[in-house]
């Protein structure tokens, strides 16, 4: 198996939000990566110091007095290879400074999964199903919208009958209603009850085929514009 | 003289018409302004022209632009909306990706009554 590949953020709303970093770490791990978060330059300096890193994403804007630009003038002192990018939510007022100090790329928030971090590690994913097999990717992606199609008029059901459901429900408290009308409408909320259970259970059905369809194909590859 | 404070604005991106109404019907009840978007093109022309607070984004949308680009795009445009993903599908990859990009909270689909009034609670 290849090497793992590695990846240093330099980002201190990340190291803040310590929850939802440890879920990326978790899951680029997944994918081959094994990510350092630190929030500041000093921080940053010791980790790329013990370990030669492959692709190094920072912030202009860090903890600390020091900045985004000060590490990248301070990496490039002894260290021209390792990639570093700026994410900056700055538009292009640091660009030329941060290009001037040595940033191979500089980018706008949010981070884009596939460009800022698989395809500059390659690690992009392999070349859709539709280059190499068009006839059955066009099928597998039928399919899968066909797929998409059913969950979605489910949903509908799901939605309608627990709308309905909650309407009756509310009628019936707030209004004098006679002793047959009460009991037509108790009946109607059970009912709406079994088509809402239903569109659950069909939606539990409708998981298991989603599992194997969409591990087929990844609609997304074949519709992005 | 303002009498009451402006509503909020939601907009929701679903591909299906049947889910965009009924989510917009339950949503609209809670005394919010809710817009509806079929695809990509007309969610970023709401954002753009309404600036809504918060949109919920379906995942998979059968044309154009998919949901995790609709939400790069609207965060790039506008930064302060809160974004919550719709999907049907709990993919582990696509919650990653869809967090990269800046979403602020998941929601698993099918949604009755109850699910959306604790989604609105929790981001609106």
């Amino acid at each position: 198996m290849a090497d793992k590949k590695k990846l240093l953020i330099v980002n201190d709303d990340m190291v803040a939000d310590k929850s939802g970093t440890a879920h990326l770490i978790e899951s680029l791990a997944r994918r081959g990566i094994d990510v350092v978060v630190v929030a500041n330059v000093d921080d940053a300096l010791i980790q790329t110091k013990k370990t030669e890193f492959d692709l190094i994403i920072t912030d202009i804007s860090l903890k600390g007095d020091k900045t985004g630009l000060d590490l990248i003038k301070e990496i490039r002192k002894t260290d021209k290879q390792t990639k570093i990018f700026v994410a900056t939510g700055f538009g292009d007022f640091y660009k030329q400074q941060a290009i001037e100090a040595g940033a191979n790329l500089y980018f706008e928030k949010p981070m884009d999964l596939r460009e800022h971090i698989l395809a500059p590690l390659g690690l992009a994913e392999k070349p859709s199903i539709e280059k190499k097999e068009p006839a059955m990717a066009k099928s597998k992606v039928s399919l899968r919208r066909t797929v998409h199609d059913i969950g979605n008029k489910n949903n509908c059901t799901v939605m309608v009958s627990s709308i309905l459901k909650n309407d009756v429900s509310e009628h019936l408290k707030k209004q004098k209603l006679s002793a047959e009308t009460k009991e037509l409408l108790d009946r109607v909320i059970e009912d709406l009850g079994d088509i809402y259970q239903a569109g659950k259970e069909a939606d539990d059905l409708l998981k298991k085929v989603r599992e194997t369809v969409y591990k087929q194909v990844d609609p997304d590859k074949l519709m992005v514009e | 003289m303002m009498d009451e404070q402006e509503p909020k604005k939601i907009l929701i991106v679903d591909d299906d018409e049947g889910n965009c109404m009924l989510l917009a019907r339950v949503i609209g009840d809670q005394g919010f302004k809710v817009f509806t978007a079929l695809n990509g093109e007309q969610a970023l022309k709401l954002v753009a022209q309404e600036c809504p607070q918060v949109c919920f984004i379906d995942l998979y949308m059968s044309e154009g632009i998919n949901g995790i680009e609709i939400l790069r795009r609207i965060k790039s445009i506008s930064r302060s909306t809160r974004c919550v993903v719709l999907t049907c599908a709990d993919e582990e990859e696509k919650r990653m990706q869809a967090r990269i990009v800046g979403a602020d909270g998941y929601y698993l689909k099918p949604l009755d009554v109850d699910k959306i009034r604790q989604m609105v609670r929790e981001y609106v």
